[in-house]
């Protein structure tokens, strides 16, 4: 249990919780403890760990004995470019564009995979930045490396440019997911269970009109485990453009 | 979460007649509905159905502007026909430039 965020903060309140015992009293604490220095600091705050330099009793506030969970990713995050892309240009006397992602957080101790696929062919990107096929089948940009995660979360946020529509939604028919994911909320998953949502990009031209829709999802992940921290496996950066052109007028 | 927008366009011409910029008005709407809407897709006059976003102006979220210079290479005396019958050529040739000026100025983002 974190500790206080404000207020009086003792130092057995701090041995208790680096000790991870409430009967933590054998020894004098001290702030250069290995285990002290430790603690995984509160959002905002730091601890250094090397002993013997600065700290205060203020540093600790909501600091935690729990660790982050590990996670792999194999994907290219939001903050290095894109993680999928996905381009369809159609030209016709009238054209509809419907460009379709589906995104899935599945369980499978010891293991939650975030995978995606596409209705239509597009790209993924590794870490490294190298793009590979991405099609109707899941692939998997990363995983939470660790069995028993009880609750998963999806958080999205979606912008564009251009004429059309773009949506980002729970979804379960599509993607074979458990459940319906609800943006920013935590679902509660046994083995074997998931959450999805779809993502979709529109555009349409008639009468030799040309409509461009570029369409940006961009997709955070976070696992939830009572002893670890509730650890996010990154924001990834999903896009896709529809291109209409129609080249008749009826 | 759904937004959908609609996009105008305005072309500033020279004294020449030819396109020197093109200012793009993004109506933004953060919520749309799907209705299904009947087509004319040739000239045979056969129809299909399709599912068309419907926005509301309650919806509307945000109004935008961007404006493209449009380099000298690419500027155009054409304009899209607004009116039966059309000029093929007129339109296609037009509609390249156009899309062209569009590609550019989102490379630019």
């Amino acid at each position: 249990m974190p500790l206080a965020t404000s207020g009086a903060l003792s130092m057995s309140a701090i041995h208790v919780e680096a000790e991870g015992s409430p009967y933590a009293h054998s020894s004098i604490v001290s702030l250069n403890d290995t285990n002290v220095r430790g603690l995984t600091p509160a959002s905002g705050y730091t601890i250094n760990s090397t002993a013997n330099t600065t700290i205060s009793i203020g540093d600790f506030y909501g600091a935690s004995s729990a660790v982050a969970m590990s996670t792999t990713n194999n994907a290219r995050l939001s903050s290095s470019g894109n993680t999928t892309y996905v381009n369809r240009s159609v030209t016709s006397g009238i054209v509809f564009i419907n460009l379709i992602q589906d995104f899935r957080l599945r369980r499978q101790d010891n293991f939650v995979y975030y995978e995606t696929k596409t209705q239509f062919p597009g790209t993924w990107y590794n870490t490294s930045g190298t793009g590979s096929s991405l099609g109707s089948t899941y692939v998997t940009l990363g995983t939470f490396n660790l069995g028993g995660i009880t609750s998963i979360k999806m958080d999205w946020s979606v912008s564009s440019t251009g004429t059309g529509g773009a949506s980002i939604s729970g979804n379960t028919s599509g993607t074979s997911a458990t459940y319906s994911a609800s943006d920013n909320s935590f679902q509660t998953v046994s083995n074997g269970q998931s959450i999805g949502a779809r993502f979709v990009v529109t555009a349409s031209a008639e009468c030799y009109n040309s409509n461009i829709k570029l369409g940006t999802a961009t997709m955070t992940l976070t696992a939830q485990k009572t002893g670890y921290l509730d650890t996010t496996l990154g924001a990834y950066k999903h896009q896709m453009r529809a291109a209409a052109t129609s080249n008749n007028c009826f | 979460m759904k937004i959908y927008t609609n996009t105008t366009y305005e072309i500033e011409r020279n004294e020449a007649g030819e396109s020197v910029s093109i200012t793009w008005t993004f109506k933004h709407y953060d919520n749309y509905t799907l209705e299904t809407q009947s087509k004319v897709i040739d000239v045979d006059g056969n129809t299909q159905d399709f599912e068309v976003e419907v926005v509301s102006e309650d919806d509307l979220a945000a109004t935008k502007t961007a404006t493209y210079i449009i380099p000298e290479a690419d500027r155009t005396t054409l304009a899209k026909g607004e009116s039966h019958p059309h000029n093929h050529e007129n339109e296609i040739a037009f509609q390249e430039k156009y899309m062209k000026w569009w590609n550019d100025w989102e490379a630019t983002l």
